[in-house]
């Protein structure tokens, strides 16, 4: 085999722990994972990763280093880049076919994914799931359903479109809140708080939070810090937007 | 009855959930499953056994934990993929709502009430999650050290 120029090497373990980053895998899993990259393509590599910045040192003498964002989860890239280290290590697959995937990886920034609508009914049943613990009667479910459908679309387009990271929670928080109380002084159903708990589910920073704790327990200090202060944010933006509805009607 | 209808539906919001956040494909029937049993177990012990929440919710965790540490090794896939769809179920939902409908409605002590037990319920399902991966650790390295033969 082949091996691959110190340079061609430092890019290619940058640009896997770039994308494993931003699909929301653990930092202890990244380093890991680029560190055995590099042991099996034959060098020494080291690798720090905070969540903003990424740094790879390899065989001791070429050192750099690249800046990422917080945020995105995208459990397939790291499931694709997990199969092909592994592959990697066992050499069924080139260092060179490896290099190809993760560049084609790298210039599109996406997997394969699923259409929206598939997503929406996902946040339809997520939203659905409280109302048991509650024993709410059978129409609570439908309700909720659709207005779990309703927030999680507006929170996905505002997204996309907004500059401002937090500002699309708040929206949807805000707009459950008030189809929930709607519905209530319609007179379609009794009380509006389990609605809004169910219709929120598909909003909570699951991924952030369990990541946060499971970094802390590994002693990753600061990437969990940088995780945990984001979850914070994310949770009380959606609290705010459902307290503000609440205050004005 | 009820029970039939608590697996179909932690299952359904468990897979739900990993359509959300893109996971696998292969992997969705695995997610279906630890969802389904994770929440049927959690329901049953807290609406039939009254046993503290903190408990419920903790055992919970470690079945979910266990799953994952099980199905992750025999399916080759990382344990993050099924651990993350499957906790939304038991995320203390409702408890932090309360948290901000207290504050709005000037309840203060009653809204610091609800957000340490939002806090308490989160910590507990986090040591569940640690309980699985820990036991199998330790069972593993007892093994590795009775082969070799060398102390602690």
């Amino acid at each position: 085999m082949k091996k691959l120029g110190t340079h061609a090497l430092s890019d290619l373990c940058l640009k896997t722990a770039y994308l494993l980053v931003n699909g929301g895998a653990e930092t202890y899993r990244v380093e890991d994972t680029i560190e055995r990259i590099g042991h099996s393509l034959g060098s020494d590599v080291r690798c720090y990763v905070t969540v903003t910045a990424i740094f790879i040192e390899i065989n001791h003498q070429n050192y750099k280093f690249i800046k990422s964002r917080l945020g995105g989860t995208n459990l397939q890239m790291i499931d694709d880049i997990n199969t092909m280290s592994r592959q990697l290590a066992e050499k069924t697959i080139t260092g060179e076919e490896f290099t190809l995937h993760i560049n084609h990886l790298y210039r599109n920034k996406r997997t394969t994914d699923f259409p929206f609508y598939i997503k929406a009914i996902g946040a339809g049943l997520v939203s659905m799931a409280p109302m048991l613990l509650y024993s709410m009667p059978l129409y609570y479910f439908i309700y909720c359903f659709f207005v779990g459908i309703v927030g999680y679309t507006i929170s996905y387009y505002l997204s996309r479109l907004s500059m401002l990271p937090y500002a699309d929670l708040f929206i949807s928080g805000f707009v459950i809140a008030l189809l929930a109380i709607t519905l209530k002084d319609l007179g379609i159903t009794t009380q509006y708080h389990t609605i809004i708990i169910g219709a929120t589910m598909p909003l909570v920073p699951g991924v952030a939070i369990t990541n946060a704790i499971r970094e802390l327990v590994m002693r990753h200090a600061v990437s969990s810090m940088v995780k945990f202060l984001d979850s914070l944010l994310v949770a009380s933006s959606i609290g705010f937007g459902i307290a503000s509805a609440l205050i004005i009607f | 009855m009820d029970i039939i209808e608590n697996l179909v539906l932690g299952g359904l919001s468990a897979i739900g959930f990993s359509l959300i956040t893109n996971a696998p494909r292969r992997a969705a029937r695995i997610i279906g499953i630890t969802g389904a049993l994770s929440w049927t177990v959690f329901y049953i012990l807290k609406n039939y056994s009254h046993m503290n929440i903190l408990i419920a919710n903790y055992i919970g965790a470690v079945i979910i934990s266990a799953l994952a540490y099980f199905f992750a090794r025999r399916y080759r896939l990382p344990e993050n993929i099924i651990v993350i769809p499957c906790l939304v179920n038991l995320v203390p939902g409702g408890n932090a709502y309360r948290t901000i409908l207290y504050m709005v409605q000037n309840n203060y002590s009653g809204s610091i009430n609800q957000g340490l037990q939002t806090f308490l319920i989160a910590s507990f399902l986090a040591i569940g999650l640690f309980t699985t991966p820990y036991v199998a650790a330790t069972i593993k390295r007892l093994k590795m050290l009775k082969r070799t033969g060398r102390k602690l």
